[in-house]
């Protein structure tokens, strides 16, 4: 049994023109202690997934179709009491805003206490107390500034606090989302440190939600690539990252800068991801895609797979062949319907 | 402005010890009893002598952790902050000299590019508008077709069709897009961008990094980029200056910089620096503490108290100079004294309760490996 697995998902929002499909038939399956980076851009879903499995989604969203199983018992159907238990003794998440997360007239000490109470009951103070203590210790803060508020600590202490506070129960499945986004480098760097290191201390799985694909490169196992609330491509890190099969995925890797390339021409993927009030029939990323063609408008694409990579791609087995060669070339990421467009309207 | 200081033929801006402070604000009880106990009042040294060139179409990286002055060294240059100390001197002609004619001329050579173009357009204004005001403030005539050409190189087109939108209309690119637009219709010759793509989505920060590596290439423009991200610096830029605390630590070509970092802070932030390839390992040093306090600065170094090579005495008291190095294998300039100067300053000769005489020979503890 996996820690969790996740089994055609459909989250949807409720909007006055009828229901966005943020995260639409998405299926995965987290294995214990191996951690999975979810990217994409922003609006692809990944945060909505996030929620859905912690439990917080907003009022309007909902969890239309499809299973979340954890350890074994489905959370969609689970009371909202049951959820709460599971909610940091067993998943726990870190948010990208520290600030937000912590309450500004506690302590971070009666914060992290409070949570291992109402976890626990029975805890006593000076047992609460020394966990305080440890994870104070493991994620590089002085214990005796626990006493402090909020306001008190700079950006890089309140995120290693929420962590600290994340990891407290030692809960099974930590979401991390953007951990790091809102930090320097430098503290990104030992943040990360400190996650992994803890990870192997408690044995816990992580799903990453990121936009920076060199943090998912760094820390995780496998990779799920969504595109307008639909997984894209999902596999082994080396894989997505050195001969992925979604022409997303070949595209969405040319866009970043790399510290350790001199000269590379970064490239974009010309125009938007598809409205999801009313998303298109067929492949979501026909618009913006090289290779696509009439049957990718209408046809919605399979599971293709390659080597270990899941790929929705109707051409899959034609990238080596085709897109790969020419991933490179600007020319190529112009041969697009979507930078047609532009381009026409340019001439008119 | 005297000329003797070093005419470097190419340079544009010459920006000389820049120092800009800002007065802590601590209410105004306490500011009452300060002036009653005639105590100076605090100040946040942002800058803190900050010297560099900017030459004639050049892409200067400015890059450091928040806090490190880099947007404020930014904003002095195109005199949105007026310096505490020290001068640019801007085509052979010192600021702090200039006549008010000559100011509004250099204010229309010198732009900038914000990092939020949420916050940086004016919502009550249509795009049009935004774009024509600068060309109003200094009153350039034939608007439209000025207006229509900066919007048709930012890639918005049909431009017409942009004329008439508000900001909230329009998408982060395109926002910022508008910004550049804005920016350009002067025709300035520098301009400063400040995080220019890092709150946009990464699938649209390709799309403005090449627009903005085309403003370079066909205005010729200088640029002076700044960002926390190295790689995207790497990216853009020819010559790299790694700031902290409010001085340069660190300057040179970006190549350089990068692949062969001198100053044990650039090696820090580089090596933090996440690479978008699994498996590829890299060397991780963990720095102890955080930024210091820019108030009350320390003495000496001011990276001293997390610096994994720290030599004693002469980190603690002197302040080593942003210079060229005898004995570094790199060509950067480089503030530290684990180098020895390339122009016989001797950091030991300050040194309290030492004698300067004899100092030369056992000079830095890397004299050692001096091979020329």
């Amino acid at each position: 049994m996996s820690l969790l697995e996740v089994e055609n998902l459909e989250v949807y929002y409720e909007t006055e023109e009828g229901p966005a499909q943020a995260v639409d038939d998405v299926s995965f399956t987290l294995e214990e202690g191996e951690n999975l980076g979810i990217v994409g851009e922003s609006g692809c879903g990944k945060t909505t997934l996030a929620k859905a499995i912690i439990g917080i989604l907003p009022d309007a969203g909902y969890v239309n179709n499809g299973t979340i199983r954890f350890k074994g018992d489905d959370l969609t159907a689970m009371s909202a009491e049951g959820r709460r238990r599971l909610k940091w003794e067993e998943i726990s998440m870190i948010a990208q805003s520290a600030m937000n997360s912590l309450d500004p007239v506690y302590t971070i000490r009666e914060q992290i206490v409070e949570a291992i109470e109402t976890h626990r009951p029975g805890t006593g103070r000076v047992e609460s107390t020394e966990i305080v203590t440890d994870m104070f210790e493991l994620v590089g803060l002085d214990p005796d500034r626990a006493d402090d508020y909020p306001h008190q600590f700079s950006g890089g202490m309140r995120q290693r606090a929420m962590i600290a506070m994340a990891l407290a129960l030692e809960p099974s499945l930590i979401l991390a989302d953007e951990p790091t986004t809102a930090l320097d480098v430098i503290m990104q760097d030992q943040i990360l440190k400190r996650i992994s290191q803890i990870q192997d201390e408690i044995n816990s799985s992580m799903l990453v939600i990121t936009h920076d694909v060199s943090v998912v490169a760094e820390t995780c196992d496998r990779v799920l690539v969504m595109y307008a609330g639909k997984v894209a491509e999902e596999g082994p890190v080396d894989e997505i990252f050195n001969q992925p099969y979604h022409p997303y995925t070949i595209g969405l890797k040319r866009a970043f800068p790399n510290i350790r390339m001199s000269d590379q021409d970064l490239l974009s993927i010309k125009g938007y991801p598809p409205e999801l009030i009313d998303p298109p029939e067929g492949c979501r990323f026909a618009e913006r895609c090289p290779m696509a063609d009439e049957r990718c408008r209408v046809e919605e694409p399979e599971a293709h797979y390659m080597n270990d990579l899941r790929t929705y791609c109707h051409y899959a087995e034609d990238i080596d062949r085709d897109l790969r060669p020419r991933a490179d070339r600007e020319e190529t990421w112009e041969q697009t319907e979507a930078a047609r467009a532009v381009q026409q309207e340019a001439d008119d | 402005m005297s000329t003797v200081t070093d005419p470097d033929e190419d340079a544009l801006l010459e920006v000389r010890d820049l120092r800009k402070y800002f007065k802590v604000d601590q209410g105004w009880i306490s500011s009452i009893l300060q002036t009653v106990s005639r105590d100076e009042p605090d100040y946040v040294h942002a800058v803190d002598g900050v010297s560099f060139d900017l030459r004639r179409g050049e892409t200067l990286g400015l890059a450091g952790e928040s806090g490190c002055g880099k947007t404020t060294t930014g904003m002095s240059l195109v005199k949105l902050h007026e310096p505490t100390d020290g001068d640019i001197i801007y085509d052979g002609q010192s600021l702090n000299d200039a006549t008010d004619g000559e100011i509004r001329q250099f204010r229309r050579n010198a732009q900038m590019i914000f990092q939020d173009p949420f916050e940086s357009l004016n919502p009550r204004m249509t795009v049009y508008d935004t774009v024509a005001e600068p060309l109003r403030i200094h009153n350039i005539t034939n608007e439209t077709a000025r207006v229509q050409r900066a919007l048709e190189f930012a890639e918005l087109l049909p431009a017409e069709q942009y004329f008439d939108q508000y900001p909230h209309e329009l998408s982060g690119g395109q926002r910022q897009r508008v910004a550049i637009a804005r920016a350009l219709v002067l025709d300035p010759d520098f301009i400063v961008a400040d995080e220019p793509v890092s709150m946009l989505d990464v699938s649209l920060r390709a799309g403005v990094l090449s627009l903005l590596e085309r403003m370079t290439d066909e205005f010729g423009l200088s640029v002076v980029y700044i960002s926390h991200d190295l790689s995207l610096l790497r990216h853009m830029c020819d010559r790299l200056a790694i700031m902290y605390m409010g001085k340069i630590v660190e300057k040179g070509p970006t190549d350089e910089v990068i692949e062969n970092p001198q100053h044990p802070y650039t090696r820090s932030l580089i090596n933090a620096v996440p690479v978008p390839e699994p498996n590829v390992g890299r060397e991780r040093v963990e720095l102890q503490g955080e930024v210091g306090d820019v108030i009350d600065i320390p003495t000496g170094c001011r990276f001293k108290n997390r610096c994994p090579e720290y030599i004693g005495d002469v980190c603690d008291q002197v302040i080593p100079p942003l210079e060229a190095k005898a004995d570094s294998d790199g060509v950067a300039d480089v503030a530290c004294h684990l180098y020895e100067s390339a122009e016989g300053y001797d950091p030991y000769a300050e040194l309290e309760g030492r004698p300067s005489a004899g100092t030369e020979e056992s000079a830095g503890p890397g004299s050692a490996q001096a091979d020329d």
